[in-house]
């Protein structure tokens, strides 16, 4: 904050990072209104207060542990070396608080880059992780709707969103985590970190927790169980579509001298990179995001034969095939990725609903779950040879279809299906993961009808006495 | 100025010709972080037990209700209606 360039980048970058909070809270207004208009209306409070309050949940969490956690575990640890040190993320650090970037009162100069430059970053960078760990949570939370838990639910939601996320990204979404060093690994627009590990994790939930009553017949054929209103279902989905904007956004690092990061000794040139430090433009998001957009739209609309719920699934497909690799792809490429990733979901999510009986009301597994999978593949084999690591690195690490085919096992399955399928098991062995079935059939909503039903009651029978008592109403 | 001695609960008792530059944590009782924390994860945890201990309650009324024919008849009414 010493010079007026200096100033104004770390001020520019706080306000751009606290931009992409609010955009991305437009995530979760869009996951509540998604998953009550796909409930039936005997579950609506419960389906909507079950997503609400994983927001508070996982933020305090991501606050206690999250945070850290992100700057501990980019060697695994145990991989390529122990527990990283980093003061600044724990929770009882002065810099997790309002700080003016001076000396510390008990912690004179709190992170290695200095109390000035994080002071100011570190709470806006924050909240920008923890809004994609709200939706990491909510994504597992429309596969379950309608039988699980809240306790259950919320404990699943913490695991996911607080832990095995930001493992994933501490691992995998940072320009020193070993999974990009080591294995080129490279997912810029989250298409493994974010999507393919809720995926795994809302498959790992549903195989303990099972189908819906009624969802399939006697004969193993499954029953349509259709939202109750498609529309809040697809305004859900357009308000997705907004809000990941500031995800992809958010992603990036506004500005940087590439200079000082390894790049041209003696030449400042300010640049955008991606989480990796790897340089990239606004204008790669803006091309990429819009175009796998519309391929996923476009093969949407067509392999769903116009079905509203799936066009619009199918757009969000499109941008999350193409995620890993949006940084990079040309426009075209981009839309084509989208147009597979899509079609991939849609087949994909009948195929295993019919093959082995299992119920994602939302398709929450197919939509996130295998197309962020399927998008890591592609990235691995599009981008091939391209440097995975940023320029301050010794060794530049290539990334290679392997190395993004491991990184997808390693999201979907080891810290994506496996934790959370481990935690529903266990949650169903004490009884606590699913609802009774007598709720179940009557709504999760009963009570709350139930005491609506008896104030109306109340207040009818209050009117009728004011009636009478007007001589409005005679007996 | 009244000759009355403020006091602050921060490390700022007043902005003039504060050099920002030597200002760091200006929250209230800088130095209670790791009791706070305390505070934070116990409060967290309490709302696990007492919201699994209500939820224990509102299914068993739930279930309940679902004793009653008539309100199933109710319900799977409104659901054939869609």
């Amino acid at each position: 904050m010493d010079t007026n360039v200096g100033a104004l980048t770390i001020i520019f970058t706080e306000f751009y990072y606290w931009v992409t909070v609010p955009m991305m809270f437009l995530i979760h207004v869009g996951f509540c209104m998604y998953e009550v208009g796909a409930s039936r209306r005997k579950n609506h409070i419960h389906t909507l207060m079950k997503n609400t309050m994983l927001i508070p949940l996982v933020t305090i969490t991501f606050y206690f542990f999250g945070w850290w956690i992100y700057f501990a575990f980019p060697n695994g640890p145990g991989i390529t070396g122990g527990l990283v040190e980093n003061t600044s993320a724990l929770p009882w650090s002065e810099i997790m608080g309002t700080h003016l970037g001076g000396p510390g009162v008990n912690d004179a100069d709190a992170v290695p880059l200095g109390n000035a430059a994080w002071a100011r970053l570190n709470g806006v960078f924050w909240a920008a992780f923890l809004l994609f760990s709200w939706t990491a949570a909510s994504i597992v939370s429309g596969a379950t709707i309608e039988r699980i838990r809240p306790t259950a639910f919320w404990i699943v939601a913490v695991l996911v969103g607080s832990v095995t996320w930001i493992i994933d990204a501490a691992w995998g979404w940072h320009p020193d985590g070993w999974m990009v060093t080591q294995l080129g690994y490279h997912d810029a627009y989250a298409s493994g970190v974010i999507h393919a590990i809720a995926g795994g994790a809302a498959l790992g939930v549903i195989i303990p927790l099972g189908p819906r009553l009624g969802k399939f017949a006697a004969d193993g054929s499954a029953r349509n169980i259709n939202p109750h209103n498609k529309w809040l279902v697809t305004i859900g989905l357009f308000l997705i579509y907004c809000g990941f904007w500031g995800f992809y956004v958010a992603c990036n690092v506004p500005i940087i001298d590439h200079g000082t990061i390894g790049g041209a000794e003696g030449k400042v040139a300010f640049t955008a990179t991606t989480i990796y430090l790897t340089p990239t433009t606004l204008s790669a998001i803006v091309f990429n995001f819009l175009m796998s957009l519309s391929g996923g739209l476009l093969a949407g609309y067509v392999v769903s034969r116009g079905e509203a719920f799936w066009t619009y699934s199918c757009g969000l497909a499109g941008v999350i095939a193409a995620s890993a690799g949006n940084d990079l792809y040309h426009p075209i490429q981009a839309m084509l990725v989208g147009a597979v990733g899509a079609v991939c979901a849609y087949k994909l999510h009948y195929w295993v609903e019919n093959r082995f009986k299992l119920d994602d009301p939302i398709g929450a597994v197919a939509v996130h779950g295998y197309t962020g999978f399927i998008g890591l593949v592609i990235a691995g084999f599009m981008l091939w040879g391209h440097p995975a690591t940023a320029a301050y690195h010794e060794t530049t690490t290539p990334i290679t279809p392997w190395g993004n085919f491991l990184g997808a096992v390693i999201m979907f399955g080891v810290l994506g299906f496996l934790p959370a399928f481990v935690v529903s098991k266990i949650l169903n062995g004490m009884g606590m993961l699913r609802v009774p079935p007598a709720v179940e059939l009557v709504g999760l909503d009963m009570s709350e009808d139930m005491a609506a039903e008896m104030d109306a009651i109340e207040v009818s029978q209050a009117d009728i006495a004011e009636a009478r008592r007007l001589g409005l109403l005679n007996g | 100025m009244t000759g009355i001695e403020f006091m602050s609960t921060t490390i700022v008792e007043t902005w003039k010709g504060a050099d920002l530059s030597q200002l760091g944590p200006i929250y209230p009782m800088v130095g209670s972080e790791t009791i706070l924390v305390g505070i934070g994860m116990a409060f967290w945890i309490a709302f696990h037990f007492k919201q699994a201990a209500i939820e224990k309650k509102e299914m068993a009324a739930d279930a309940e209700a679902a004793r009653s024919p008539e309100r199933l008849r109710r319900v799977f009414a409104g659901e054939a209606k869609g």
